[in-house]
């Protein structure tokens, strides 16, 4: 529907709507005019009652005939509007009927009592004439003032109908006006809505258009005035874009071309550029076998200069060596044939240095001839020397590799190749010509090797792994019988999809070096079996030989005690010796017992340096006091350890430092402790007379001394027994020293986890 | 739209509560209460069927019981007996009551007709026209409105009131008082008159005359009245309903009326026209009560000189406070 005709029918509702509440008020007036005129009715009825009930008053008290006309004309005043008038609702017809029985009581009483003095039967009785008339009057009064009541009740009734009415009127005529202007909004409210949509609709179209977009549509159909209009801008925006399609292509086509021409002579330059270039030699050639033209890298090759080429003296067949002119005739007849030739390597001979040029080259029909071509070549002298010099290093490499028993191989999991050097063919006691692939390989191991190998080559060719192999295992000797061990090493080769490409990598006969290990490795279980033997050796010798070494010792002195002076000089001397000696052997069997002992010590726990340290000064309290030595730590750690063999460690050091003092100055001694690492680094520092560098390492063996047992008493057990405990704990001992400043005794001991300085 | 749909629920909430509310405060101000009311098996008693039939008075309220008597006076009776609270009568009744110095109020006259009343007399007795009815014996029940309108039928025919002998006889006595020769007529009212008609067949005669304008009232001890103003209001409303009903369904009302009265109904159909269902309180009502009271004193009591202010039984505050307009009595001027 167009929006003309919608707003025509919007505003129609208006005067529809002025229409219906005209008719209303017009009906309502006429009815309101006939309530009026009914209601009046009522009020003229209650005022004849009123007059007539006057004319009876005055008829009681004059006796006049007047007033008697007069009643009977104020009745038939009274009938007529009775009877003129009709109410269609049986409440007033009910008051209506009442009047007109009202009036018919009124005129029968009224002419009775009229009547009445004219009856003969009261002349003589005045007395009940008077109460008869008194009656009669009073009930013509009563009855008037019902018919009174009854039309002031009509009259009432109409007025309050009249009220009602107009009171529905207006709330009928306020409804549909109400309605007509919800009717109105509802039926404007979409059309303005739909206008307003449009509208914007349209303004952005237009907006788009005028901006060059073209392919845009108002995209919306109807019948009416905008629709029309939305329809005229389509249509006007595939006009436009049929011209502007058509100016397009043209503006299109003359690009293309000028690009095409563009191109040409780009193509054309750059054919220029690579023919001046000189990058490859390129050379016009005659069917004859003449070149006539070249250009300077070409020339270079065939050693003559442009000039002469273009003379077209210059032919192939005088340059090439006679072997190869078969493949000049090949490669023409290709031409011939297709109208090029695929690439193919010869020989040039230099005119100018007669020496041959490698070349490889190519040639083909000029367009549209058959009777000239062009040819490319490109010199392949450096390529060839390159191919020579890599040729002369693989063998070298070859003779290198197979020299030193390194063989090679290259295995390609995707298509299961194997390529094994000679040399690797002899590590698997093949014959020369015998095929390989993967099957041979597992097939040459030894089967108590072969799962172990496989697993580790299949891992190694999975993708995100390392690749790399490295592994030994034993071949069996497919042809020859030998069992040999290889050591092979390899790395595998991944694509970019991380798929595996290749293993590589070299194979080396190590079935001496394996020999070797297996006899060191024998020796060494005998020789630590023989150092458990001496070791009991050396603990059950001392610990047997202390009791009856005790026993000479005891007896020896016994002797002494007994017999010294009682023999001579000479038997009092031996038996010195014999007491000095058994003591000496006691203290060294000791001495051995304890060393022996040292890898029977207690389990290792937390051990406290610190701690150690005040137990071993506690022992060499006396010894302290004695020599006045100041000893002092530093911070020292908690370590996994012996405590007794620690404590024993210490005693043997800070008493070695007492022991070795100057005479000049008391000992002073310091215990420290530094963290280097993964140990910690103990260092027992003093001041006294200090060490030859030459006896650093001898101090530390067993039994030796530096110093005569005069001099300084002892066993020469002491240090050899610290060295030993702290290799029982995994560390090391040395000294620094300088003689007549003091020494430095170090140990190192390892660090674990937690434990520190404490 | 989703707000404009709450306003317009709220609106519409708004004005149902608007509707409702005078009925929800008016039921909440006095609960429910049981009245009984004696009612005469008149036809003018159509108002009191139609409330109780058509469920009025318990829309109101008001739980009612109808005492069912044959004359006004019966009714009155209960109401003096405390055997009911409200009683249907004649204005006649109501005006010996007055005379009696009964605390006896109208509150509302709810029917006026002149066509109620009839005699009848037996052809067989020799009365074929109303002059005959003089030196004959007529039954009525005394002090009813039978009573007053023998007196004015004699008084528009002119037949001497001091000739004919009144027998006092209830309506159910009349039959038989015709038959067996005690009474040559009857002055009475329907549905007495349509049973003799029945009974009688064409051996009555009947002669009517519209000579008497009997209001139809519902009356109660005014001490009652006074102590329940609000149930005289819900009764008096009910009873305005119950004549908007009767008006607007004339058909109906008459069936009602008939089974209830005892009355016939085609008859009833074809004279309801003669009944005016009005439920007002009017000075007419006063003018006639006064007229009646002339001839009540004059033959029962002859020495008495005052005639009572009969606008004193009258009770107008409930139909006044229910619908001014149908009070229409001239007040005692305040001194």
């Amino acid at each position: 529907m167009k929006i003309s005709r919608k707003l025509h029918i919007v505003s129609f509702l208006p005067l529809l709507t002025a229409g219906v509440v005209l008719l209303l008020i017009g009906s309502s007036m006429h009815r309101a005019s006939e309530l009026e005129k009914k209601s009046g009715i009522s009020l003229a009825m209650f005022k004849a009652a009123f007059e007539m009930n006057h004319r009876v008053n005055y008829y009681i008290l004059y006796r006049e005939q007047r007033s008697i006309d007069e009643w009977f004309s104020l009745h038939d005043y009274l009938n007529s509007l009775a009877s003129g008038i009709r109410f269609n609702e049986p409440e007033q017809d009910a008051f209506l009927a009442k009047i007109r029985d009202d009036s018919v009581e009124m005129k029968k009483l009224f002419t009775l009592l009229t009547d009445l003095p004219r009856s003969s039967r009261w002349r003589n009785d005045r007395a009940n004439f008077e109460e008869v008339e008194s009656r009669l009057t009073n009930q013509l009064l009563i009855r008037t003032r019902y018919l009174s009541s009854h039309a002031l009740r009509l009259y009432e009734i109409s007025s309050r109908d009249r009220a009602e009415m107009n009171s529905r009127t207006d709330i009928l005529a306020l409804i549909m006006i109400l309605l007509s202007a919800l009717v109105m909004v509802i039926t404007l409210l979409p059309v303005n809505r739909y206008i307003a949509l449009t509208l914007r609709k349209l303004t952005v179209g237009a907006g788009r258009l005028g901006s060059g977009d073209l392919d845009h549509r108002m995209g919306f159909r109807s019948d009416d005035e905008l629709g029309q209009l939305a329809h005229a801008f389509d249509t006007m925006a595939e006009h436009l874009q049929l011209i502007t399609v058509s100016r397009d292509e043209l503006t299109r086509e003359m690009a293309e071309r000028t690009q095409a021409e563009m191109a040409l002579r780009a193509s054309e330059a750059r054919f220029r550029w690579l023919y001046e270039s000189g990058l490859i030699g390129m050379a016009f050639w005659r069917m004859d076998g003449a070149f006539i033209e070249g250009n300077l890298s070409f020339c270079r090759l065939l050693g003559v200069d442009e000039d002469e080429l273009r003379t077209g003296g210059i032919k192939w067949h005088d340059l090439t060596p006679p072997e190869l002119k078969l493949r000049d005739d090949a490669a023409l007849e290709q031409i011939m044939a297709w109208g090029y030739c695929e690439p193919y390597e010869k020989e040039f001979i230099n005119r100018r240095t007669g020496s041959r040029i490698p070349v490889i080259i190519s040639g083909a029909l000029l367009a549209g001839s058959r009777t000239e071509g062009v040819a490319f070549a490109i010199d392949l002298t450096e390529r060839k020397r390159a191919e020579e010099a890599l040729r002369l290093s693989e063998a070298t490499l070859k003779l290198a590799t197979e020299s030193t028993g390194v063989g090679t191989f290259d295995y390609y999991p995707a298509t299961d190749i194997l390529v094994w050097s000679e040399m690797t063919r002899r590590h698997f006691g093949l014959l020369p010509d015998f095929p390989v692939d993967y099957r041979t390989f597992i097939a040459g191991l030894h089967p108590e090797d072969r799962e172990r190998v496989e697993t580790m080559i299949a891992d190694a060719i999975k993708a995100h792994h390392e690749g790399i192999l490295d592994t030994e295992f034993r071949t069996i000797g497919i042809h020859d019988g030998r069992e040999r061990w290889i050591a092979a090493r390899g790395q595998v080769l991944f694509d970019e999809r991380d798929e595996p490409v290749r293993l590589i990598g070299t194979m080396l006969d190590v079935t001496d070096r394996k020999r070797n290990e297996e006899f060191l490795k024998q020796a060494m279980r005998e020789l630590e079996q023989s150092n458990r033997e001496l070791e009991q050796f050396a603990y059950v010798a001392s610990h047997d030989l202390q009791e009856p070494l005790r026993m000479v010792a005891s007896f020896v002195q016994l002797l002494a005690r007994k017999y010294h002076g009682r023999l001579d000089e000479k038997a009092d001397e031996y038996i010195d010796y014999a007491v000095e000696g058994a003591l000496r052997m006691q203290k060294l069997i000791d001495g051995l017992l304890a060393y022996s002992r040292i890898n029977r010590g207690a389990p290792f726990h937390r051990v406290s340096i610190n701690e150690v340290f005040a137990e071993a000064v506690i022992h060499l309290d006396a010894a302290i006091r004695d020599t006045g030595a100041i000893v002092t730590r530093g911070d020292l750690p908690v370590v996994w350890g012996d405590e007794v063999q620690l404590v024993q460690l210490l005693q043997n050091l800070i008493g070695n430092a007492i022991k070795y003092r100057q005479q000049e100055h008391p000992p002073v001694i310091h215990v420290a402790a530094e963290r280097k690492g993964l140990e910690w680094i103990c260092s027992v520092r003093d001041n006294g007379i200090g060490i030859d560098p030459e006896f650093f390492e001898r101090i530390f063996l067993i039994f030796q001394r530096l110093h005569s047992r005069g001099a300084y008493p002892g066993t020469g057990m002491g240090l050899a027994l610290c060295k030993r405990i702290i290799e029982r704990h995994g560390g090391r001992m040395w000294v620094e020293s300088t003689p007549g400043e003091g020494s430095t005794f170090y140990f190192s001991i390892p660090s674990t986890g937690d434990i520190g300085l404490y | 739209m989703m707000r404009l749909s709450a306003i317009g629920v709220a609106v519409i909430g708004l004005v149902v509560v608007l509707l409702f509310l005078p009925d929800v405060l008016r039921t909440h101000r006095e609960s429910a209460r049981h009245i009984t009311i004696a009612v005469s098996s008149d036809p003018s008693s159509t108002p009191i069927f139609i409330a109780q039939s058509r469920g009025f008075f318990r829309r109101e309220g008001i739980e009612a019981t109808l005492l069912m008597r044959s004359t006004g006076k019966a009714s009155l009776a209960a109401v003096i007996d405390k055997k009911a609270d409200f009683a249907t009568v004649a204005d006649t009744v109501l005006m010996f009551a007055a005379l009696e110095h009964l605390d006896i109020a109208s509150i509302a006259t709810v029917t006026e007709s002149d066509h109620n009343h009839r005699i009848m007399a037996l052809r067989e007795r020799g009365i074929s026209r109303p002059g005959d009815l003089a030196g004959r014996k007529i039954g009525v029940t005394r002090r009813t409105s039978g009573e007053y309108f023998l007196y004015t039928f004699l008084l528009f025919q002119g037949v001497d009131q001091g000739n004919v002998t009144v027998v006092d006889l209830i309506p159910e006595e009349m039959p038989q008082a015709l038959q067996d020769g005690r009474v040559d007529a009857v002055a009475t009212w329907y549905p007495t008159i349509g049973r003799l008609m029945e009974t009688f067949g064409e051996r009555g005669i009947f002669f009517e005359e519209h000579s008497y304008i009997m209001g139809w009232n519902i009356v109660g001890y005014r001490s009652y009245l006074e102590r329940h103003p609000v149930t005289v209001q819900k009764l008096v409303r009910a009873l305005i309903e119950a004549r908007r009903f009767i008006i607007r369904n004339p058909e109906q009302a008459a069936a009602v009326a008939a089974r209830s009265s005892g009355a016939n109904f085609e008859f009833l159909k074809n004279n309801w026209d003669t009944y005016l269902f009005d439920v007002g309180l009017k000075d007419e009502t006063v003018v006639n009560l006064e007229e009646q009271a002339r001839w009540a004193i004059s033959l029962y009591y002859p020495g008495r000189r005052h005639m009572p202010d009969f606008r004193r039984f009258l009770y107008t505050e409930a139909l006044q406070e229910v619908d001014p307009a149908a009070v229409n009595v001239v007040t005692e001027r305040k001194r």
